[in-house]
């Protein structure tokens, strides 16, 4: 216990101190001192920079991850399956899906929750998909394959959707909402996404006890008094929310679902229950993380935050995949 | 009477599997659910758990009509140990064993109480040597007595195990059985199913032999391992020697 609450502690100095450090990062040269200054007191034009630009910049980044680390947490103890990802599976590609329909048919623009909340539909029936198809009754390599099927196929109708919508777009929004950007975030973006999030990490944090009993498998985890139909509902519709809130804030983003939670788990006891805020919070700290490395390096147009994370994070799919074993059946 | 079991009948994607089947299991006794391979023991067993709906009959469990009872409820009077035992992460002993306290009080905590019930059920596994080693490092004889340690953590008064000494070797085997007789001798009622005949004719308080999707016999272990019995159900041959075990022959055509 007391390690769960130190490492919670560790990890969330690490995410103030990784926010306020991406504050002093920018084309523009300001220094530190008078970064933090203009972000406490109004410097005029700096503060603007601090407030307007870089910080939601930096809260939209460790949102998104936040959401993905949680619900890559979530997914992993409903399919007690360490290779689940809402990117792997599909679900950030469905919920792309969803946030492009709302906005390039107009629907964003009759009620201003229309792109989250189709972000959030399309990833709840992405999920719901996969458990149907998947939950405990599969290999994970079937699984990773619906994952794949599901996500080309989403990625397919996301450029079937831009070729028949009635507004002019550019390639480059295709590219932003398939690999993922955070520039340009305003608190106007994250006051949208937030409550989705929040609403997914409760559902989430609820599910964790029935995680908890999964661990022995379904038949056992029903006969120790864990309400399964609860905790699925649970895990579901929340991984839905978080993902969709993920996907509306920065675009589907892949593999920080599956890292994060790889990360803490030794640190959490290998407790799927314990697990679920650390991965929230490794998340954040790496999609924060990853958007400063994307703004110190010297190339004429920013990498996307998405190809970030995956040069990052796809390397650390190929080592979880490779180094989980089965442990028992 | 901890279980009671009127009339039960149970079907699975529209096959019978338990056929208005009727027993019950009291506190103190060690029955041995006994049959050949899809006689309807696990299914028996599962039903008992109030893990699969019954189609007609009725269900009772420590007095009470099993479908009133809350999931919580039912786990604090019961614990099952099935014959697959999956474990999808690699936990410390000690916090596998503890998954069996998941009906009392928080889930996620442990109390003082939940650590005495952990550590009696460790020792009584001959497992406390292993509270603080992953599980999946174990050999299957210590990860059989790990499982085995999660079902009596509850400390529920009705003990289910689906085929707990499969897959042991013989030493591993004797130490189950004797540990299950042990725990009915202090109160507890176990039901367990068996394949081998003769650990169940010598631990056994009780028999109940499974045909067929029925009982074909219920009783005294004496009673139910005749040489009559056998040949129906089994197809084998088996006499009780001068010292009380069960000598099992194949059938003489």
């Amino acid at each position: 216990m007391m390690r769960a609450l130190s490492l919670n502690a560790i990890l969330a100095g690490a995410s103030i101190a990784l926010i306020l450090l991406s504050l002093f990062i920018g084309p523009a040269a300001i220094a530190p001192g008078d970064a933090l200054a203009a972000l406490f007191s109004d410097q005029g034009a700096v503060s603007a920079i601090i407030r307007e630009i870089r910080l939601p910049r930096a809260l939209a980044a460790f949102l998104a991850g936040a959401c993905l680390g949680a619900a890559g947490a979530g997914l992993q103890g409903l399919l007690r399956n360490p290779l689940a990802d809402p990117g792997v599976l599909g679900v950030s590609a469905a919920a792309a899906l969803g946030a492009v329909i709302a906005i390039y048919f107009n629907l964003a623009a009759l009620a201003f929750w229309a792109a989250p909340m189709m972000a959030i539909l399309f990833a709840l029936g992405a999920t719901a998909a996969l458990y149907a198809l998947g939950a405990g009754r599969v290999t994970t390599a079937r699984l990773i394959l619906i994952g794949v099927g599901l996500s080309s196929f989403s990625g397919a109708l996301i450029s079937l959707a831009m070729n028949l919508s009635p507004n002019p777009f550019a390639l480059s929004d295709l590219i932003n909402w398939l690999f993922g950007t955070v520039a340009n975030r305003s608190f106007a973006d994250l006051a949208l996404a937030a409550p989705f999030a929040f609403l997914g990490f409760v559902m989430i944090i609820a599910a964790a006890p029935g995680l908890l009993a999964l661990t022995l498998g379904e038949e056992t985890a029903d006969s120790l008094g864990a309400d399964l139909k609860r905790t699925r509902a649970l895990v579901i519709i929340g991984a839905a929310f978080l993902v969709g809130a993920s996907v509306a804030t920065a675009g589907a983003i892949g593999f920080v679902g599956i890292v994060a939670p790889h990360l803490v788990r030794a640190f959490a006891g290998q407790n799927p229950a314990r697990l679920l805020l650390p991965s929230a919070l490794m998340g954040g700290l790496m999609l924060a993380g990853a958007d400063i490395v994307i703004r110190l390096l010297p190339f004429d147009q920013e990498l996307r935050l998405g190809v970030a994370a995956a040069l990052i994070g796809a390397p650390g799919f190929v080592w979880v995949a490779a180094t989980t074993k089965r442990i028992a059946s | 009477m901890i279980l009671d079991l009127d009339h039960i009948s149970v079907s699975l994607k529209g096959r019978c599997i338990l056929s208005d089947v009727s027993m019950s299991a009291r506190e103190g006794e060690f029955i041995g659910l006994i049959g050949p391979n899809g006689a309807g023991k696990s299914t028996l067993l599962k039903t008992a758990a109030g893990l699969l709906p019954i189609e007609t009959g009725t269900r009772r469990l420590a007095g009470a009509a099993m479908e009133t009872l809350s999931a919580k409820e039912k786990a604090r009077a019961l614990s099952y140990l099935p014959q697959t035992r999956p474990l999808y992460w690699a936990m410390p002993v000690r916090s596998l064993v503890a998954l069996g306290r998941f009906a009392w009080g928080n889930p996620l905590t442990e109390d003082a109480r939940d650590t005495e019930a952990v550590d009696r059920a460790l020792d009584a596994c001959g497992a406390s040597h292993l509270a603080d080693r992953p599980a999946s490092e174990l050999s299957g004889g210590e990860l059989s007595r790990v499982h085995l340690a999660r079902a009596l953590a509850g400390e529920t008064p009705l003990l289910l195990a689906d085929e707990p000494a499969a897959a042991l070797d013989p030493a591993h085997q004797l130490s189950v059985m004797q540990l299950l007789r042990a725990k009915a001798d202090e109160g507890k009622a176990v039901m367990a199913a068996l394949h081998d005949l003769t650990l169940a004719a010598r631990y056994c308080t009780r028999i109940v032999m499974m045909h067929d999707s029925s009982v074909a016999a219920d009783g005294a272990p004496k009673d139910v391992l005749t040489d009559d019995l056998l040949q129906r159900v089994f197809k084998i041959s088996a006499r009780f020697d001068a010292e009380g075990g069960l000598a099992i022959h194949a059938m003489e055509n």
